[in-house]
Formats: C-alpha cells, sequence, structure tokens
C-alpha cells in the first residue's frame, strides 16, 4: 500500500512582490499533522515522512510525495476549472450584445454620444491578459483578468487587492534532500482541477532516515499594464523547506512478531 | 493448490468516515483459485484450504485519505448456527497500524463447510470517529 | 473609489474534522493583509486587520479536493460586518462576503461549515477576529 502525501503552498502573492521574498509570505501545510509533521501553516513546515521496510533492510510501503501552489487571494477552489475561460467568453458575449445594441439606446442622440457609450462599453469589458515566458515573449491568452469577484478587473478603480493572481507555479525541486537521493522529483501531467495540468511530485527513500533541507523554486507573477496590454511578467523566487524521514520494521499483524497459524477461535 | 490468497478490502475512506459506517462502503475481492462468493461486496467469503497463507491488504479509494488495518479478530466458531454476533468488546487502539502484515496459515483444525466470520477494524485518521468496524466478512473451507 | 478587498482564506482538514469530530486542530486561516496589520497568520484565531469601508470575501480549500466542504454561514455581529452571500455570475458556486460598516475594536466571529459526504455541520472551536483600531 503507499502513502501519499500532499504538501500545499499558499503565497500572498502582493506581499512577495513587494518585499522579493517569500518570508513571511508563504505558507506550508501537508496532511500528516497526526502522523509526525510540525509547523503547520507556516513558513517552517517540517514534513513527516513514515516509512517501514522489511527484516532485510528493504523499504516495504511506496512514499510519493505532491506539491501544490496556489494564491491567498484568487477566486474560490470551487468554482469549475473552465471558469476563466467560460466567464471571458460570455464578457466578450455580453461586450458584442452591447455594441449591437448600441443604436437603440434611448439617449443616444450624437455622433458623440455613440462614441462615449462605445468606449465605456471598451473600457467595462476589461483587458485580455497576456503572459510572458522565459525569453520576454507575450502570449495572449485570451483570458480576461479578473478580480474576486469574477468581474473583470479595473486598475486604478478597483485597488490592487481586489485582483484575482494568475497562479504560481513550482518550476523544479532540488537541494539537500535530491542531491542526497532521499526524494526523486519529477514533473508530471495530471487531469486533476486543482493541480492545474502541471504538477511535482516525488518518490522517497525512506531507508535515508534523518532531517534533510530542499528547495522549492516558485515562478509567481506579476501584473503590468504598457499600451493597454495587460500581461503577466513572471517573477522566481525560492523557499526552503525540509523532510523529516524515519523508517520502522514492519511485524506480523497478529502475533506482533513472526508470521503464525490464523487465530481461529 | 496457491501457496497464498491474498484478500484485498477497498474502502471508500471519506463515504465511511461520514456516514460511521463500513457497510455501503467496503468492497472486498480475494484471488483465491476457487470460486469464492460475493466477491466486490462486504460480504466476501473466501474459500481456503489447511496450509495455505492468507494475507489482508487495505486500499483506499481516495490515496489521499489513507485507512490502515487495526486488527483482524476471528469470532467463535458454532457449527450449528451461523448467526453468532459478538458482544462489543473494549476497543483495542493500534498504535502502529501501518507496521502490521496481516498474513497467516490457515490451520489444519479449520472446520470444513463452516463460515469462519471475522471483525474486521479499520482506522481513518486519528479520533473518537475513527475507529469501524465489520463482521460480514468470512472464510470458509472446501 | 472602491475600498480594499481582503480575502481570507480558510484551509480544512475534512479528514481530521470527521475523524475527530471536531474542527479544532483541523482548520487554518490565513489572510492577505498581513503588512496591513493582520495578525495570526495561519492559525484558527487569525486577526484581520480592516478599516471602516473594506470588503471581506471568505474561501474554503479542503485538504482533501474530493471531499465536500461549504461554508453556510458566518455568526459575526452585524453591527460591524454586513454579510451577504455572493453568487459568481455564470456559475451556480456562492461565497460569502462581508462590508465593514463600522471599525470594531476586536471583533469575534464564527465560522459554521457542513463536511462530509452527509454535510455534517461543525462550527468553528476558536474564534477568528476582526480588528480596527
Amino acid at each position: 500500500m503507499s502513502q501519499e502525501i500532499s504538501i500545499l503552498l499558499l503565497v500572498d502573492i502582493d506581499a512577495a512582490i513587494d518585499d522579493n521574498s517569500l518570508e513571511s509570505n508563504v505558507y506550508m501545510i501537508d496532511n500528516l499533522r497526526t502522523e509526525g509533521s510540525i509547523n503547520e501553516c507556516s513558513g517552517n513546515l517540517v514534513t513527516a515522512v513514515n516509512g517501514t521496510h522489511w527484516q532485510d533492510g528493504t523499504q516495504a510501503g511506496e512514499i510519493i510525495i505532491n506539491w501544490l501552489i496556489s494564491t491567498i487571494s484568487c477566486l474560490p477552489p470551487a468554482l469549475p476549472r473552465n471558469y476563466h475561460s467560460h466567464r471571458s467568453k460570455m464578457i466578450e458575449n455580453n461586450t458584442l450584445h452591447n455594441i449591437h445594441h448600441l443604436h437603440s439606446k434611448q439617449d443616444i442622440e450624437t455622433v458623440e454620444d455613440i462614441k462615449s457609450r462605445y468606449q465605456s462599453i471598451m473600457e467595462e469589458k476589461g483587458h485580455s491578459a497576456h503572459v510572458i515566458d522565459a525569453r520576454g515573449e507575450a502570449t495572449n491568452t485570451g483570458l480576461v483578468v479578473m478580480d474576486v469577484y469574477g468581474d473583470p478587473y479595473h486598475p486604478g478603480e478597483s485597488k490592487q487587492s481586489d485582483l484575482s493572481h494568475q497562479q504560481p507555479v513550482i518550476t523544479n525541486i532540488t537541494g539537500e534532500a535530491v542531491d542526497l537521493g532521499v526524494i526523486f522529483p519529477v514533473q508530471l501531467g495530471t487531469p486533476v482541477v486543482l493541480k492545474d495540468g502541471w504538477y511535482w511530485c516525488a518518490t522517497a527513500d525512506s531507508g535515508k532516515t534523518g532531517t534533510y533541507k530542499y528547495t522549492i523554486h516558485i515562478t509567481l507573477f506579476k501584473l503590468k499594464y504598457a499600451n493597454g496590454i495587460a500581461s503577466w511578467e513572471p517573477v522566481k523566487m525560492t523557499w526552503d523547506s525540509q523532510l523529516k524521514v524515519t523508517s520502522e520494521p514492519k511485524r506480523n499483524g497478529f502475533t506482533k512478531g513472526a508470521m503464525s497459524f490464523l487465530p481461529f477461535k | 493448490m496457491q501457496n497464498q490468497i491474498n484478500i484485498i478490502v477497498f474502502v471508500d475512506t471519506i463515504g465511511a468516515l461520514s456516514s460511521q459506517s463500513l457497510d455501503k462502503f467496503t468492497y472486498a475481492v480475494d484471488n483465491s483459485e476457487f470460486n469464492s462468493t460475493g466477491q466486490g461486496t462486504a460480504s466476501l467469503s473466501t474459500i481456503c484450504q489447511p496450509g495455505q497463507v492468507i494475507q489482508w491488504i487495505i486500499c483506499a479509494i481516495d490515496l489521499q485519505t489513507p485507512a490502515a488495518i487495526n486488527n483482524i479478530r476471528f469470532l467463535p466458531v458454532n457449527p450449528e448456527s451461523e448467526l453468532f454476533e459478538e458482544p462489543d468488546e473494549q476497543q483495542y487502539v493500534n498504535e502502529n497500524p501501518d507496521l502490521d502484515v496481516w498474513k497467516g496459515i490457515v490451520p489444519a483444525t479449520m472446520i470444513p463447510g463452516v463460515p469462519y466470520r471475522y471483525v474486521f477494524e479499520v482506522v481513518i485518521g486519528e479520533g473518537k470517529n475513527s475507529l469501524l468496524s465489520i463482521q460480514t466478512l468470512s472464510l470458509i473451507r472446501n | 473609489m472602491k475600498n480594499r478587498t481582503i480575502s481570507i482564506i480558510v484551509i480544512v482538514d475534512v479528514v481530521g474534522a470527521l475523524a475527530s469530530g471536531s474542527l479544532k486542530d483541523n482548520i487554518y486561516f490565513i489572510d492577505n493583509n498581513r503588512k496591513r496589520g493582520s495578525e495570526k497568520e495561519g492559525t484558527g484565531e487569525l486577526k484581520t486587520k480592516v478599516e471602516m469601508g473594506d470588503h471581506l470575501i471568505w474561501n474554503i480549500l479542503p485538504l482533501e479536493p474530493e471531499a465536500f466542504s461549504q461554508l453556510v454561514d458566518i455568526v459575526i455581529d452585524p453591527e460591524y460586518v454586513e454579510k451577504r452571500i455572493l453568487t459568481f455570475k455564470d456559475s451556480d458556486i456562492t461565497g460569502w462576503v462581508g462590508e465593514v460598516r463600522k471599525s470594531p475594536d476586536i471583533l469575534p466571529y464564527q465560522l459554521v461549515l457542513k463536511l462530509g459526504n452527509e454535510h455534517q455541520e461543525f462550527i468553528t472551536p476558536d474564534s477568528a477576529f476582526i480588528i480596527g483600531g
């Protein structure tokens, strides 16, 4: 039987970008509080990796660790995965509908009226976001920059605190725990909603008992407006965490020693 | 005759925890070469022979909500009546369920044709609602 | 200009709560206002710093995504924080938002959650707080 360990990172994005550091701006939680992890929901989480081994010393159970990352200010996790793109389409449809019916408005009398009404429709619809990649090139995502209420975000009008941020991503796991062969990290694809397509996971060698550091490489996204274009620019940071690996020997459940006959009554 | 029979007990851990019952959320299967009855249900009756090793493995359907076997204990067998119900015993809480390998040899004294029912105890999470059990699984010698 | 929106994310260990029968040690609050004065981030007793006119939005995040969890009510003094349910446009998902009518010294509040397949009701055992001043 395998044990899946989930480690969740929550980032206060605006504060992290302001400070240019994740210190006091990242909170880590795993699902092992009752199994020995300490400092839950802080930046100093130590995750308990409780392994087991057979009499000959070989590892008895497979251990898998998953890392997930999200922001504090965001649209509710309960929304369906395609909400953002669906809502962007609805906003677009609404904009087209408003433009189409421009001429039938009561208060439209002059060309100036039409121009200003059109202007306000275009402002209302918000901005489509671009994402800047590692080469500095911008790709239009087709998704409207949104606030935490599901409406288009307007810089200046809404305060920055309303912004629903582009989700950060984990780009690598390195450090002592990886170098010493305690964990073997890999990036995988998944249809699971919360994991948003790609995620990092690792198998663990619980034979290497002890406490080990590891480094999580994270890319946050900062919203920038230039020439009427909204783009998410990557900001790279790292955060260190720890694993505490232990291993206990397996034993027979009936005898608590070696295997014997079934204890019929 | 196969040396070992594996009994895999699948548990819907969230379902069982929520309703505080394993009855509707347990699906047990075995790989006995004989035709065990109740495959995929909470009433699996595994057909076996003396000398064979039986191993129980628990598998939580949601891997992020693991379950462990707290204990397996056999009910006294009365060949005349199969409907013996055990009164509630003091609950034994296993301190380290993840270390246990539930494996044992079928003894030669097993009476043929009589179901040997056992109490299968499961622990999910930690706390006063974490221990659940069923008594509908059994072994039977053909 | 609208005032700030402060997001409060509430992380729930659903299995821990169902197994122990309580939210104690199974719930954590974090907001995005630490730099402006919020305290006790990452605990069950978060103190969210606000000013009059600020908006609050609560989001529940279950540790086990497959488990059912829902925020069904917030028990908070309406003289200070007026709460209402918000339905996200083009969806059937609702959330809770609050408007700070009056800045409190230290105002305790509790959350009522429904967890698990049976939608069992839980109330936060400790209070989180809204602080002004």
